[in-house]
């Protein structure tokens, strides 16, 4: 601050001293930087204005004068920096502080902020308002600049004038309440509130504004209650207008009339004096408005109005015709001149005036919809279209006229539909004929292809607007509706009900005595399609149309008057004879005569007899026959006409049936070829290509005619199908037959029974067609089926066997059919290869023979293949294929068992099945075993196996036949006796019945045998020991013997590295053979060296138990009872270290028993002392004095130098070792175990070593609790320490610690102001213990003067 | 391992009984054939190495199915059924329908003259006529 001198500091403060402003002192500094600024200092000034505007900023309001001084004055100095902004932005700020800137602030100033409002886009209009409320001050001093108030002024015109409705309405509304008393405010509200469509705001802004207002703003209000329709209070405000006139002297605004204000008063008032009905003055005021300004149009175009509404065309003219003279261009005189053309019927001079008054008015829509009119009705009616239809539509008084106009136009046109659909929208009564006009014209184009919706057209017509044309119309509509259907629809009866009612109200709209002949043709052909004759007269002339003709012969040929019908047909003449209906009623006589022949020729006549067709009317689809126009037709002749599917099957049927009376159905199979040809796909839904098919069938072209039939026709293929397999059959195809007669037993069910029956002699036929196709699972089935009616037959066993080998291939190995499969592989395939007819009958068929060996070894190719098969299966499943139950384990089966079979002959004979080769083994038998038959004559073969009177190879094999035990069987026969015995032990136990243990001891003696020939010693002992426990044999006395050596054996080697294994070995050897002495020798010294080994292990238990069994195999065995001597000692000197009791007790009795076993043994009686002192001192800790005294006594009779009192020398001892204990063994435990040991020695001598002992360990204690803080109990332990003290100086030495003991609980005490009586009592006793102490009085002291 | 598939017999085209000469000949056109396709010949030669070993050869064979035997009685069995008749369609009752015939032509001959349309428009309704809304209002300043 010191650059602004010193007052600077000493102003400011008078300024704001304790927040209160001296107005003296502010001016002073006011006035300060005025001159400052004079002096041409503007920066100090400047500053020292900001510094005061901002001080006063908090000052009272009544400083707020000094403040606005301070930011003018500072903005004065901005303006004379050159600075503008600065200049701006204060006086904004002053602006906005004043309470009346138009009054506080000066003329400039209030332009500056009224010209930066002007630059901004938006914001309040004060400033602007502030500066014209200023300038029209006639005292203002300087007056405002005449320009700045133009600009300023034009400006707040536009705002007022442009820009959005609602920014115009603010921007009035604020200029109103800105500058009152100013006119032009007014009319801009007004204006604005009348574009914003508010006339009520506006009338009633202006009934506040207009008393004190001018002529203008009256006029305004006038033309408000005009739009308003208020006419009487307008002709009152335009009177006061008109009276009040334009003020003097007041600049015009862009809502000022000006000038303009009378001519447009007296206009204006003239017309609401006009809707007033006041003619006369209406027409007065609208004269003086013409003369007040003779150049105006206007109010002559109303005096015109005026006139044309009183009649006065003619004056209406004129005065439009003046209108148009001062103004060519005024439109409202040109479309007046227009309407009066159109009024008296001159529609091309009303077009001109429309189309020139449409040229400077294209907008007015009323006058378009004239014009279009006019256009219309001088014959324009294309233009006319163009010009009203984008008129039309709108739901509104033009609209309507528009559409109404564009159907008049549009039927002028030629466009009566939409005609009728923009007279249909408008709709009312006074339209009703021009609707029914309409419909009429529409219904005249549509009859010719649609008579049934032309005869709606007239009935709606007729209801609309009645006329005699439109019910000639209708009638005739209604005729030809009914023969259309006749056309159409004469095959669906809804149809024919429909025209039935038709001609009955056609029937109505003749008149009396009119020719109804029509109607009753008409009727009579409807009835005759729907199959009633009666109504078509039987008597007709020759001169009848031919198709009454050929009717009438039809209803006599459906009466059965066959002569009648006879005559009638011969009416008809000879040029119609080739026509289908005359054709068709001959054929029928002929049929009824019998002449099949005849009538043939006849159907198939008119079957391509030429239509009465006329090009012209006849639509292409027109059956030529019956005249049905409802579907397509077919043309099998090119020269004739087409027929429809329904005469297609009816004659077709007809000329069928006629040749085959006639014989002659060959005749006819080109007929239907033809047409079958022509329908395409219509021949099957027709039947025709059926028919077809079965002709050829008939004529013995099988083939053709399954080509033609599908399954669609299931009976005929059937049929077919049957004739051509009984054929093949006949033929010796039996392959092709069954495919045929498989065909049609699946197709038709009800084909004869017969054909069901040959399928069943023909099931392997059909089993080899499947297998030939691929389906192996249907071969399968098939031939297995029928290997049950003959289960030895070697062809089908090796057929069964193939597809089952097919079949299982193609599955997966989880299908729960696969096992299925291969077991059929198995049993079917093995007992096939292995029979000697199926090589026969394949060498047959290959035409080659068959060299020696060569099926040996094909067959063995096979079974390999085979087994390549089921070890891969095997695998996949996780098995090795050793297993009893692997497929690699049962294919080996059937392969031994078939080769035993085949060096036989045995022979079965099932039912009627010649006697075969029995060839199998067990997958096969399993597979037939529920056979009956089979199984009594399988039974019968091998019944000398079964009872094993046979002998050879197949005696040696029966047994694998065993469902339960075959494959152990087998395993043993193949040498895997452990696998055989293993797959038995795995056998449930409730399952292993007599013969499998058997089997099982069986299968373990050869293991043994054999493992003992291999000098597997110890496994066949095994075996051996194994079968012996199974219970169902005894060993002979050579296994027996084989047994022993494989113990002895093994055990020598089993000796030194597992001796405990060398034992079990001996041990089963001896269960096998308890007499072989050296068994029992080699048993003794096994058990010796594992004891030994078990004693290294420290398992002295076993180790003793293991010795023991050698001392009772061999009791004076001295190397047995020297181990046992030192597992003795080894193992009581383990328990004796160990704490537990248990071990303790155990030691004590392996002392005694080592002690026992040589008395002079010093070892033994050490330990024996040892543990008996642990025991002694154990019981003492318990309370057990009496087992105490009893384990030392027994320790001091085994001292050989002691020979005195033991009881009392036991007592001692214990007392000693007590102490001992408790110093050594109890060093580190708690006090209480201490004490309490030293306790028990005091029991069992209260001798001064122990009490000093115990004084010992009490004053230890006593010092821990010293430290601990505890002085109380350290005083207690002292206390009894002094009475186990066993001399002065140990007393002493213990007073002295209890007096420090006191001593330092009075210290303790004596700081705490309510413990002072404890301190004095804990010293007073120290003194008492140590009187003398002057250190304990002098603490006493202390204490004492505490207080 | 599996059966043979295709059979031999088919890679070469051969029939069962085919001989030496044949299959010479079959290999011969079978491999031209498949030449440049080294699949194909692999299996050509292949089959053929079978053919040509006896005792593979009657493996082979033994893995073809036997055909079955002839059935003479079922031939016998479905015999009569050669002369049974064929299911030829019924022929149905003829109906007054099958004896009707109408053409386009024939109804037309009798259609008549639709009697002439009534002469003339019924007019402009009031409502539509022209009047004085055809000039445009006057309308005070706003």
């Amino acid at each position: 601050m010191a650059f602004l001198g010193e007052g600077w500091g000493l102003s400011m403060a008078l300024l704001a001293r304790r927040g209160r402003f001296e107005p003296a002192a502010v001016s002073e500094e006011l006035a300060r930087a005025a001159a400052e600024a004079k002096a041409g200092q503007p920066d100090r000034a400047r500053k020292r204005y900001a510094k005061l505007a901002k001080s006063l900023a908090s000052a009272p309001p009544e400083l707020r004068g000094l403040r606005l001084a301070a930011l003018l004055g500072g903005a004065d100095v901005a303006l004379a920096q050159s600075d503008a902004p600065g200049a701006v932005l204060l006086t904004a700020q002053a602006f906005t502080l004043a309470a009346d800137p138009a009054k506080e602030l000066p003329l400039p100033a209030l332009q500056r902020v009224a010209s930066h409002r002007m630059q901004a886009s938006q914001g309040p209009l004060a400033a602007p308002l502030a500066f014209l409320r200023a300038a029209a001050d006639p005292e203002a001093d300087p007056p405002a600049d005449a320009a700045a108030l133009a600009e300023v002024t034009g400006w707040l015109h536009r705002v007022c004038a442009e820009g959005p409705v609602a920014a115009r309405d603010a921007a009035s509304g604020e200029a109103v309440a800105g500058l009152p008393g100013v006119d032009w405010p007014v009319l801009a509200r007004a204006a604005a509130l009348m574009q914003a469509n508010r006339i009520g705001d506006a009338e009633r802004f202006l009934a506040g504004a207009s008393p004190s207002g001018s002529g203008e703003v009256w006029f305004r209000w006038a033309a408000v209650l005009f739009t308003a329709g208020r006419f009487p209070q307008a002709v009152a405000a335009f009177d006061e207008a008109l009276r009040r006139g334009v003020p003097a002297g007041v600049e015009l605004s862009p809502w000022s009339r000006g000038a303009a204000l009378v001519g447009d008063g007296l206009l204006f008032r003239g017309l609401a004096r006009q809707r007033l009905g006041q003619a006369d003055a209406a027409q007065a005021d609208l004269i003086a408005a013409v003369n007040h300004n003779p150049n105006d149009p206007r109010p002559r175009d109303a005096i015109a109005r005026l006139a044309l509404q009183l009649g006065a065309e003619d004056v209406a003219r004129e005065q439009f015709e003046a209108a148009l003279t001062v103004a060519p261009s005024y439109v409202p005189a040109r479309l007046g001149l227009a309407l009066l053309h159109e009024r008296a019927g001159r529609a091309g001079a009303a077009a001109d005036d429309y189309r020139a008054a449409l040229a400077a008015a294209p907008r007015w829509r009323p006058a378009r919809v004239r014009f279009g009119a006019m256009l219309a009705a001088a014959g324009g009616a294309a233009q006319a279209v163009e010009v009203l239809r984008p008129e039309a539509g709108s739901d509104d008084a033009s609209g309507r006229a528009a559409g109404f106009h564009l159907g008049a136009a549009l039927l002028a046109a030629g466009d009566a539909r939409g005609a009728l659909e923009r007279w249909e929208a408008i709709g009312g009564d006074d339209l009703k004929a021009h609707v029914a006009l309409a419909r009429d014209r529409v219904a005249r184009g549509v009859v010719g292809s649609d008579p049934a919706a032309a005869r709606v057209l007239w009935q709606r017509a007729m209801s609309e607007y009645p006329m005699p044309a439109y019910r000639g119309a209708m009638r005739e509509a209604t005729l030809r509706e009914a023969a259309l259907v006749l056309l159409t629809g004469r095959d669906v009866p809804e149809a024919r009900e429909r025209v039935g009612k038709a001609l009955e109200f056609a029937r109505m709209l003749f008149a009396p005595g009119d020719d109804l002949g029509r109607v009753e043709r008409l009727t009579a052909l409807l009835r005759l399609a729907g199959g009633d004759a009666s109504l078509v007269p039987d008597h007709v002339d020759a001169e009848a149309p031919l198709r009454d003709r050929c009717h009438t012969a039809a209803a006599l040929l459906l009466a059965g008057r066959d002569r009648d019908a006879e005559r009638v047909l011969a009416l008809v003449d000879r040029e119609h004879a080739r026509d289908a209906m005359p054709a068709r009623l001959r054929a029928v006589l002929a049929e009824r005569s019998g002449e099949w022949r005849i009538a043939l020729d006849w159907h198939l006549r008119s079957l391509t007899a030429a239509a009465p067709t006329d090009p012209l009317t006849t639509p292409p689809g027109a059956c030529g026959g019956c005249g049905r126009e409802t579907g397509p037709v077919y043309l099998v002749d090119e020269s004739r006409s087409g027929r429809c599917t329904s005469c297609v099957r009816s004659s077709l049927a007809a000329v069928l049936d006629c040749a085959r009376r006639a014989s002659a159905a060959g005749d006819v199979e080109p007929v239907f070829a033809a047409w079958t040809d022509t329908l395409g796909d219509a021949a099957h839904a027709t039947g025709v290509a059926a028919v077809l098919a079965l002709l050829r069938a008939e004529s013995g072209d099988h083939d053709a005619a399954l080509a033609i039939l599908t399954s669609a026709a299931p009976a005929e293929r059937a049929a077919v199908l049957v004739r051509r397999g009984t054929l093949e059959l006949r033929r010796g195809r039996s392959t092709r037959a069954v495919v045929d007669l498989r065909e049609a037993v699946t197709l038709s069910p009800a084909v004869d029974e017969s054909v069901g029956q040959a399928l069943g002699l023909l099931a392997e036929h059909e089993a080899f067609v499947h297998a030939g196709a691929g389906r192996w699972r249907a071969a399968f089935d098939g031939y297995v089926a029928v290997l049950r009616d003959d289960p030895a037959h070697p062809r089908l066993l090796h057929a069964v066997g193939l597809t089952a080998y097919r079949l299982a291939a193609s599955l997966d190995p989880q299908d729960p059919a696969a096992p299925d499969a291969w077991s059929w592989t198995i049993g079917a395939l093995v007992a096939g290869v292995y029979s000697p007819d199926v090589w026969g009958q394949t060498a047959s068929v290959s035409g080659r023979g068959l060299a020696p060996g060569q099926v040996a070894k094909a067959r063995g190719l096979l079974v390999e293949r085979l087994g390549a098969d089921l070890r891969a299966l095997d695998l996949a499943a996780g098995r090795t294929g050793d297993e009893v139950d692997a497929w690699s384990t049962r294919v080996a089966m059937e392969v031994r068992c078939a080769e035993a079979f085949a060096q036989e002959d045995l022979r079965v004979a099932v039912g009627d099945a010649p006697a075969r080769r029995l060839i199998l083994g067990p997958q096969l038998r399993r597979l037939l075993d529920g056979h009956a038959a089979w199984r009594e004559q399988y039974d019968l073969a091998v019944a000398p196996y079964a009872d094993g009177s046979a002998q050879g190879g197949l005696a040696e094999v029966f047994g694998v036949l065993h469902p339960a035990l075959g494959a152990h069987r087998f395993l043993i026969l193949q040498g895997r006796f452990a696998d055989a015995a293993a797959a038995l032990e795995a056998m449930p136990a409730d399952a292993r019945t007599g013969e499998a243990r058997a089997l099982l001891a069986e299968a373990l003696v050869r293991e043994g045998e054999r493992l003992y020939r291999v000098k597997a010693w110890d496994e066949a002992l095994d075996a051996f020991a194994r079968a012996a426990r199974v219970g169902v044999r005894e060993l002979t006395a050579e296994q027996v013997r084989m047994g022993a050596d494989c113990g002895l054996y093994a055990s020598r080697a089993l000796l030194a590295g597992s001796p405990s294994r060398a034992v079990e070995v001996l041990e089963q050897a001896i269960d096998l053979s308890p007499e072989t002495a050296e068994l029992h020798t080699e048993l003794g010294a096994a058990y010796v060296v594992w004891a030994k080994k078990l004693g290294e292990r420290r398992e002295f238990d076993d180790a003793l138990a293991a010795v023991g069994r050698a001392l009772e195999i061999s009791h004076l065995d001295e190397s047995a009872r020297g181990v046992r001597r030192t597992l003795l000692l080894g193992f009581a000197e383990h328990l004796t270290t160990s704490a537990a009791p248990a071990d303790l007790s155990r030691a004590l009795e392996l002392w005694r028993e080592a002690h026992a076993l040589d008395g002079q043994d010093a070892a033994a009686r050490t330990g024996l002392v040892e543990v008996l002192n642990l025991s002694a001192r154990r019981a003492a800790l318990a309370g057990d004095r009496v087992r105490a005294s009893e384990f030392m006594s027994e320790a001091v009779a085994l001292d050989p130098d002691y020979d005195g009192d033991a009881a009392a020398e036991a007592g001692r001892r214990l007392s000693m070792l007590l102490v001992g204990h408790a110093a050594d063994g109890l060093r580190e435990h708690p006090f209480a175990e201490r004490a309490a040991a030293l306790g028990a020695a005091r029991a069992f001598d209260d001798s001064e070593t122990v009490r000093a002992a115990l004084c010992e360990l009490w004053r230890g204690e006593a010092a821990a609790r010293v430290e601990g803080k505890d002085l109380i109990e350290a005083e207690r332990l002292l206390g009894e320490a002094v009475e186990f003290a066993v001399d002065d100086e140990m007393r002493r030495e213990v007073v002295v610690e209890l007096a420090g003991a006191y001593r330092a609980h009075a210290i303790e005490a004596a700081a705490h102001r309510r413990r002072r009586g404890e301190a004095l009592q804990a010293i007073a006793t120290a003194l008492e213990l140590l009187p003398e102490d002057e250190d304990l009085q002098s603490l006493r002291t202390s204490i004492e003067s505490l207080g | 391992m599996a059966l043979f598939e295709p059979s031999p017999y088919e890679v070469l085209g051969l029939a069962r009984d085919a001989g030496p000469d044949e299959l010479d000949a079959a290999l011969e056109a079978a491999l031209e054939a498949a030449a440049g396709r080294d699949v194909t010949v692999e299996r050509v030669e292949a089959a053929a190495r079978v053919l040509r070993d006896p005792v593979r050869r009657l493996e082979l064979d033994v893995q073809h199915l036997p055909p079955p035997e002839p059935v003479d009685e079922a031939a016998e069995l479905l015999a009569p059924l050669l002369d049974a008749e064929l299911p030829f369609p019924e022929r149905a009752e003829v109906t007054a329908g099958d004896l009707t015939a109408v053409h386009r032509r024939e109804l037309a001959a009798d259609f008549a003259e639709l009697p002439p349309p009534p002469a003339g428009f019924p007019g402009v309704p009031e409502r539509f006529q022209a009047d004085a809304s055809v000039l445009p209002p006057f309308e005070p300043p706003r």
